[in-house]
């Protein structure tokens, strides 16, 4: 599935991911978990394609993609949601899920016909919006929508790509409790059906979700286990968890 | 959909009172105003193909004079060897933009912001004084245009059929236009413009996309040049100047960039109140009326910082006000409420 071989990166003096290996089992749900400025986003990035790595190499399905921009990743299948949601807002909800399933359609060198007017994709946008529970929200501009029904969208459109692979950058950010137990739910439901690696803050979460957890500490990963492993891993408390678990 | 609606008042009537300019100038025995507003409609033509980039695809270029200058000269250097057919110098002209909007293009678009600004004023400026090097063609003076372009089934030598020319391209464009920002690809300039790293992450060339945009908005700008060139029977490096550009691009920020007719608005506003200024003596107290006499362009000037200071989307939002529709106004504090206080929102 994905494979990280002793990916690095340095911005100067400062290594953000040091010798990171990783192999994803597929269909497994991978958290990264780690403190502030422990290199979680920058791990991320890096797969996604949007800062080049130092060194190292990252396989996606027998491929070395290191050098791939991230059009072309993602057009292989590997989906990312934002820590911020990314919707366009003075676009319908319709129109976000649109932009998102049109490129499986090949170019998008369309220049007459309304984006609107292709039914086998909008067919396939309202049933996206459907899925996200956002069917009736569909021709309302974005702008309009909670927070939480945004983060949904994004989600939406994260998913009617089709990935295979998701990168999942903290989707409960800011969000109520009530709405990130429904994204938990979604995100339960989800599993099993794409190899997922998610950033999350949220301890509940992670151990309610995870099949397993990456540490990560400085850029390097500490530590990779279940969910059992992880909390009963007397480093991990010392570094992570303990500091959680003083707050809580 | 929404712009579209929104401007199906003012628009008709705008665009029906252009269609009747050169009765209503014969009608005054002022053959005049036919030029004049028929240079309007090309600057306007111009900014429509500039706001393809600057509104919709949010790259702000400022040379795009370089493109008018390629349609102007275009037309002047057939002409002046005796190539008189008017679809040689469209043809000419277009392919001749298309092939400096390419690398240009992929050179400008390396980078955003202030940068792409001073990279398309620089390109702006080569052009300008590559114009200014033809010495063959008036050098920096420029050179008359032996005669107007000739299409075979009009002639353009009556400034009326002229100006019906240009206001027909103007709608031609005008329509294209409207299609195009709706259709998929205008969808994903107008994405790329909003957020260009979800594009990618979408699986989007993002670069390839604003490529086409800023080549398409060069030809438009090419045509207007050509057409310009025919108006004015002249060729000279001054349609090349930064100031030009500029002028395209307060006219869209004047008219409103949000809308393809926007710069239209913008183009009338700013030349006609010029015209009015300069040629009509206002009855104004305190010796008032002098001075703005002598300085017409300050008034113009606080007229274009009063706009773009009071209103967000140009004359264009204040012409299609009545029927904007006032919740995007409360729906932003909706929005911006959960973010300040996501804890306490309750889900909807």
């Amino acid at each position: 599935m994905l494979t990280i071989e002793n990916l690095q990166k340095r911005f100067g003096g400062l290594t953000v991911t040091d010798r990171v290996n990783l192999s994803l089992v597929p269909g497994e749900l991978h958290a990264l978990i780690g403190p502030n400025g422990a290199g979680k986003t920058t791990l991320v990035n890096q797969l996604a394609g949007e800062i080049a790595p130092s060194a190292g190499r990252i396989v996606f399905d027998g491929a070395d993609i290191t050098a791939q921009p991230t059009w072309r990743r993602a057009l292989l299948g590997i989906g990312r949601s934002f820590q911020i949601s990314s919707v366009f807002g003075e676009f319908t909800a319709l129109q976000n899920v649109l932009l998102a399933v049109q490129p499986r359609r090949g170019h998008s060198f369309r220049f007459w016909r309304a984006a609107e007017s292709n039914e086998v994709l909008v067919a396939r946008a309202r049933q996206a919006l459907h899925e996200a529970g956002l069917a009736t929200h569909a021709d309302q501009p974005v702008a309009r929508l909670s927070h939480g029904e945004m983060r949904q969208l994004e989600l939406a459109m994260t998913l009617a790509a089709e990935p295979r692979l998701l990168l999942l950058d903290e989707p409960m950010a800011g969000m109520s409790h009530s709405d990130a137990e429904s994204v938990i739910g979604v995100l339960r439901g989800l599993k099993g059906r794409y190899t997922t690696v998610l950033i999350e803050h949220d301890m509940d979460a992670v151990f309610a979700l995870a099949d397993r957890i990456s540490v990560l500490f400085y850029g390097r990963i500490l530590v990779t286990g279940t969910v059992a492993d992880i909390r009963s891993n007397p480093v991990v408390r010392d570094a992570y968890l303990g500091h959680d678990e003083r707050n809580a | 959909m929404a712009e579209f609606r929104k401007s199906t008042v003012a628009a008709p009537v705008v665009l029906i009172a252009l269609a009747a300019v050169p009765w209503l100038a014969q009608a005054l025995g002022q053959d005049y105003y036919v030029t004049f507003l028929a240079r309007v409609l090309i600057l306007a033509l111009a900014a429509i193909g500039l706001n393809l980039v600057l509104g919709f695809g949010g790259m702000v270029s400022m040379g795009h004079a370089l493109y008018v200058g390629v349609g102007v000269y275009a037309v002047g250097i057939l002409a002046s060897n005796g190539v008189t057919s008017g679809w040689v110098h469209v043809a000419t002209a277009l392919l001749v933009a298309a092939a400096l909007a390419v690398p240009l293009g992929l050179v400008c678009l390396r980078t955003s912001g202030m940068a792409f600004i001073m990279i398309t004023l620089a390109f702006g400026q080569m052009a300008y004084y590559g114009a200014v090097s033809l010495r063959d063609y008036g050098g920096d003076d420029g050179m008359a245009i032996p005669r107007r372009s000739d299409f075979g089934l009009f002639s353009l030598e009556d400034n009326a059929v002229l100006y019906w020319l240009i206001f027909l391209a103007l709608l031609l464009t005008l329509y294209t236009m409207q299609r195009l920002v709706r259709s998929p690809f205008g969808m994903v300039l107008r994405g790329i413009r909003i957020n260009p790293r979800r594009m990618a992450a979408l699986g989007y060339p993002t670069l390839r996309y604003q490529l086409v945009a800023y080549v398409l908005s060069a030809l438009v700008c090419a045509l207007a040049g050509v057409l310009l060139a025919n108006l004015a029977r002249y060729m000279s490096p001054s349609y090349l100047q930064w100031q030009v550009s500029g002028e395209l691009v307060m006219i869209i920020v004047l008219g409103g960039m949000g809308a393809v007719i926007g710069p239209l608005y913008g183009a009338l506003a700013l030349l006609v109140l010029e015209e009015l200024l300069v040629s009509l003596p206002l009855p104004l107290p305190w010796g008032l009326d002098v001075i703005v006499a002598q300085h017409p362009m300050v008034v113009v000037g606080l007229f274009v910082v009063a706009v773009a200071i009071g209103m967000k989307g140009g004359l264009h939002s204040l012409l299609t006000r009545g029927a904007l529709d006032p919740r995007p106004a409360c729906a932003g504090t909706v929005t911006s409420k959960p973010a300040t206080e996501p804890s306490e929102e309750p889900a909807c």
